[in-house]
């Protein structure tokens, strides 16, 4: 039954993943990385990884009964000629009232190839989100589905 | 979680190398194949199908031999294949940390891994190096390790170092969206799936939460991961410099200072001592 239950709530993040994706938004750059966000997925066990994915390979889950999820915002990345190597801050999501949610994760060695990553952010379940920043970098997920 | 019986017996050299072990070391192997999978299924992406409860891991306890889950790896002898580990490295007549972290606490990749990432996202040193000595107290006790790692460093850091350590395992438990500190999915095999913390570190928890110093193990728990990539590479020597400002290493070596731990840090030396 427990199994059951388990394998009901994995696959439901996985099909409520599925079902949110929406249309990429415009690339836009940040200390040469060209940075757009390809969609958004709602999960309840979610890879922490290190972003391009490195040595970290740690899970978060939601536990049972708590009335939050993860929102899971795709993010595509280009490193352009201009890209020096340093420290990039995490990622912040933000909802319509403006509150910030941050993330587990952090930026791993980015070397010169293109990557993608999926930063989670714990939200309370049903939160439409509005903004993905970095540092400066600002991208409306208005457009997005969710 | 699924035992492939065959690739299990393969993994300890067949069934008749089995046949030799005791049941204690059948039953060491057996917890070192688990976790193996466990760490494989987490590197590909994916989440086991079942978590333990709260009464199964009570009855696997039950069913132990050798050292309970909460003893130090100092008082287990034997390797997870089995094989007994042999004498331990001889300690000198003034030990300092690092010869510890040598001796010890190696190969101390988890601590070191999670003082690398505390370094690389460019935490304040004391955090730093309180990630660093974290759980290398696990040498000596594991259940309510948080509050022996303080103690038993107390004489030697300071008084936010020691903060750092003792309230980082109540804090592992609660979730905190600010510091995006995530509950870990490893618990829920190690605890149980429907595992409360108990009313002890629940009211731990409400006075560190509201403590001016809450950000310090908060901060540790946000470096103090579970999974890592087995391959990654990772060594003390980052840390020398640090360690050398942040802990106070007594001339006369750790556990001949006369110090209010100095038995704990002998205790650590000679596991072996029956009394």
């Amino acid at each position: 039954m427990r199994r059951a239950r388990y394998a009901l709530m994995l696959l439901g993040g996985v099909v409520t993943a599925a079902g949110a994706l929406g249309a990429a938004q415009a690339a836009q750059t940040y200390k040469g990385l060209e940075v757009a966000v390809s969609g958004i997925e709602r999960a309840t066990n979610v890879s922490l990884a290190d972003c391009p994915a490195g040595a970290n390979i740690v899970r978060g889950v939601i536990r049972p009964g708590d009335q939050m999820e993860f929102a899971s915002v795709k993010v595509d990345f280009k490193v352009l000629p201009a890209f020096k190597p340093g420290v990039i801050p995490k990622p912040v999501l933000y909802d319509a009232s403006g509150k910030a949610y941050n993330t587990a994760q952090t930026f791993g060695e980015i070397g010169s190839a293109p990557f993608s990553c999926a930063f989670s952010f714990r939200v309370p379940k049903g939160t439409k989100v509005t903004k993905f920043a970095l540092d400066t970098l600002s991208i409306n997920l208005g457009a997005l589905g969710q | 979680m699924h035992i492939d019986r065959r690739r299990f017996f393969e993994s300890l050299g067949g069934v008749t190398a089995v046949a030799l072990l005791t049941s204690e070391q059948k039953a060491d192997a057996l917890e070192a194949y688990l976790e193996e999978e466990l760490d494989a299924a987490i590197q590909q992406g994916s989440a086991p199908e079942k978590y333990p409860t709260v009464a199964e891991i009570a009855e696997r306890n039950a069913k132990r031999t050798g050292v309970r889950p909460g003893g130090g790896n100092v008082f287990n002898a034997t390797n997870r294949d089995g094989s007994p580990k042999g004498p331990l490295a001889k300690m000198s007549g003034q030990p300092t940390i690092l010869e510890f972290f040598e001796k010890r606490f190696a190969p101390a990749n988890h601590v070191l891994q999670s003082a690398t990432r505390a370094l690389k996202t460019g935490m304040s040193e004391e955090i730093v190096f309180a990630c660093l000595m974290h759980d290398t107290v696990h040498a000596l006790v594991k259940v309510d390790h948080g509050w022996w790692g303080a103690q038993i460093i107390e004489p030697y850091v300071s008084e936010k170092v020691a903060f750092a350590i003792r309230h980082h395992t109540t804090l592992r438990f609660y979730p905190d969206e600010k510091f995006g500190y995530e509950y870990p999915e490893s618990y829920l095999q190690t605890f149980g799936e429907d595992y409360k913390p108990e009313p002890y570190l629940e009211q731990n928890y409400e006075r560190v939460r509201n403590h001016k110093w809450y950000d310090l193990p908060r901060l540790v728990t946000v470096n103090d991961l579970y999974s890592f990539d087995a391959n990654s590479k990772v060594s003390i020597e980052p840390f020398i410099d640090i360690i050398g400002r942040q802990f106070k290493q007594p001339k006369e070596g750790l556990g001949y200072d006369n110090s209010p731990t100095a038995h704990m840090w002998r205790t650590i030396m000679f596991p072996d001592r029956p009394l």
